[in-house]
């Protein structure tokens, strides 16, 4: 593995692990927190019509899907607030209605578009140096905004009444952690794909917050948890010639089982001691 | 120029969706005044609630918190909502969770000053809750947590505070203990305190008001108060009285 990692395209992939590592701290513990998980999923399959456009157009798919994901998103934040209507309803609406555009883009697109088939199931070891930027920049982006909003998104996230009681901009607030979740689809679906995407926004998050009591302290074992997942599954990849996005998401989930039983077992010694 | 009422609903309606809660509903409550608010399940009380906080907002009528809108006046609210409304999974401690309360409403990135931790720390103190200061909020007993939601509505340094039945769901130790603390804020801020407990913390109100889809007045000897200028909506059959020491309504509804 070492050897390895001489590679550039395994430098990449390294480099792009911890990059989303980041990511998936930040927004993944807020998509927890705020018990919205499944806008998460919804976000990403709605970007894969983003990545059909960009398919279609001869645009960079990251960046359409980046766009699709956003536009979505808002959607999402205004049809929630505007119309009477469930909230998993419209989330399965917008989840469906966007995989759909994306599969019917690729039809369309003229030529080879097997490329598209890494945005479903990701591909961590193809990602080329040129998107490493943009996956820095989101990241930065993410990081400063939850540094600099910390505690009105505190008080959003675990009492909403309060926040609007004390005249917090909740609207936009919510506006932006969708935008924000939309931002994080983009760089971990590079990782993982649309389709395992939400599993990496939550399993990671939920196995930090086995241990953490604040939210501050939760992002950051994300981020570590994070770093070590996706560099756990792409050594797996890279080791037994498995596809990277599931090696990831099965590292994620054998953390949070061991966590688990580690938590368990603690709590089982504890309870004999007294 | 600021209005002498602290608390000001002129006929008020207002519910969620289509539904009406309340009906005609007048109220003005002075500045240091206690308002207990009683009344059945489903009567209103949150809803009037709500509109003192700028939760609710009226199909018709107008409320004015020192004769300014709710929304205007949020930022001297302080706000203790049921206990219920928590959520005990988030990660947070007893003392991020009342440093909220100094929380200012602002879109520029905010960060706790050293005079907000104070407050924090002092708060903290008076709820009996500085040593706990670093425990999560879903390790502490029901009693501690609405004193922990105390401090955090105290936090704001409010000119009004509006409490959502305060001691529901604690023993009667812990009862005792939140209606000492309450008493000592009478006075020095207008309180609004919703209660089932006519016996407990509505006992420390100088003025009260049963909620049954309207607003009925109640005079410090537990009868209706019939004054026009006072009542608004329908009398309220429920049986729900002040106590005896309770102050006549008189001047501020």
């Amino acid at each position: 593995m070492i050897e390895a990692l001489r590679l550039e395209f395994m430098q990449n992939a390294v480099i792009a692990a911890v990059l989303a590592s980041v990511v998936l701290g930040v927004v993944g513990s807020l998509v927890v927190v705020n018990r919205e998980v499944l806008v998460g999923g919804g976000i990403a399959h709605a970007s894969y019509g983003g990545v059909g456009l960009g398919f279609l157009l001869g645009l960079d798919p990251s960046v359409t899907a980046m766009l699709f994901g956003v536009l979505a998103a808002v959607i999402m934040g205004v049809l929630r607030r505007f119309v009477r209507q469930r909230n998993d309803t419209l989330i399965g609406m917008l989840w469906a209605v966007g995989m759909s555009l994306g599969v019917v883009f690729v039809q369309l697109t003229p030529g080879y578009t097997a490329n598209a088939r890494s945005f479903l199931f990701g591909s961590l070891l193809s990602i080329p140096r040129g998107d490493l930027p943009l996956l820095g920049a989101v990241a930065l982006v993410l990081l400063g905004f939850v540094v600099l909003y910390y505690r009105p998104l505190l008080a959003h996230s675990s009492d909403r009444d309060f926040a609007l009681s004390r005249n917090l901009p909740v609207f936009s607030l919510e506006l932006v952690l969708l935008a924000a979740i939309a931002l994080a689809v983009v760089v971990l679906i590079q990782l993982v794909g649309v389709v395992l995407l939400i599993a990496l926004l939550t399993i990671p998050a939920a196995t930090a917050g086995l241990f953490t009591r604040t939210l501050a302290t939760m992002m950051t074992a994300t981020v570590v948890v994070g770093v070590i997942v996706t560099l756990g599954g792409l050594s797996a990849s890279y080791t037994f010639d498995l596809p990277s996005g599931p090696a990831i998401v099965l590292s994620a989930c054998a953390l949070f089982a061991v966590s688990r039983v580690v938590l368990l077992t603690s709590r089982g010694s504890d309870e004999a001691a007294l | 120029m600021s209005s002498p009422n602290a608390v000001t609903l002129t006929g008020v309606r207002a519910g969620y969706g289509a539904t009406p809660v309340l009906s005609e509903a007048n109220l003005t409550l002075a500045s240091g005044e206690c308002l207990a608010v009683t009344g059945p399940n489903g009567g209103g009380k949150s809803t009037l609630l709500g509109l003192l906080v700028g939760l609710v907002r009226p199909f018709a009528g107008t409320v004015e918190i020192h004769g300014r809108s709710p929304r205007r006046a949020r930022g001297r609210i302080g706000y203790l909502p049921q206990a219920a409304r928590l959520d005990l999974e988030f990660p947070m401690t007893v003392r991020d969770l009342t440093a909220m309360g100094r929380i200012r409403s602002t879109w520029l990135p905010q960060r706790l000053r050293a005079a907000d931790r104070a407050a924090v720390t002092e708060l903290l103190r008076w709820v009996g809750l500085a040593e706990l200061a670093a425990r999560p909020v879903a390790a502490l007993s029901t009693g501690q947590r609405r004193r922990v939601l105390l401090a955090r509505a105290l936090a704001t340094e409010p000119d009004l505070l509006v409490l959502d039945e305060p001691e529901a769901g604690i023993d009667a130790e812990s009862a005792e203990r939140l209606q000492k603390l309450l008493s000592s804020l009478i006075g020095s801020v207008t309180v609004v305190v919703a209660s089932h407990d006519i016996e407990g913390t509505a006992s420390l109100a100088t003025c009260g008001v049963t909620v049954d889809h309207g607003l009925t007045p109640w005079s410090g000897d537990g009868q209706q108060d019939d004054s026009p200028r006072r009542a608004g909506g329908p009398p309220s059959n429920t049986g729900d009285h002040l106590p005896e020491h309770a102050s006549p309504i008189g001047g501020s509804m």
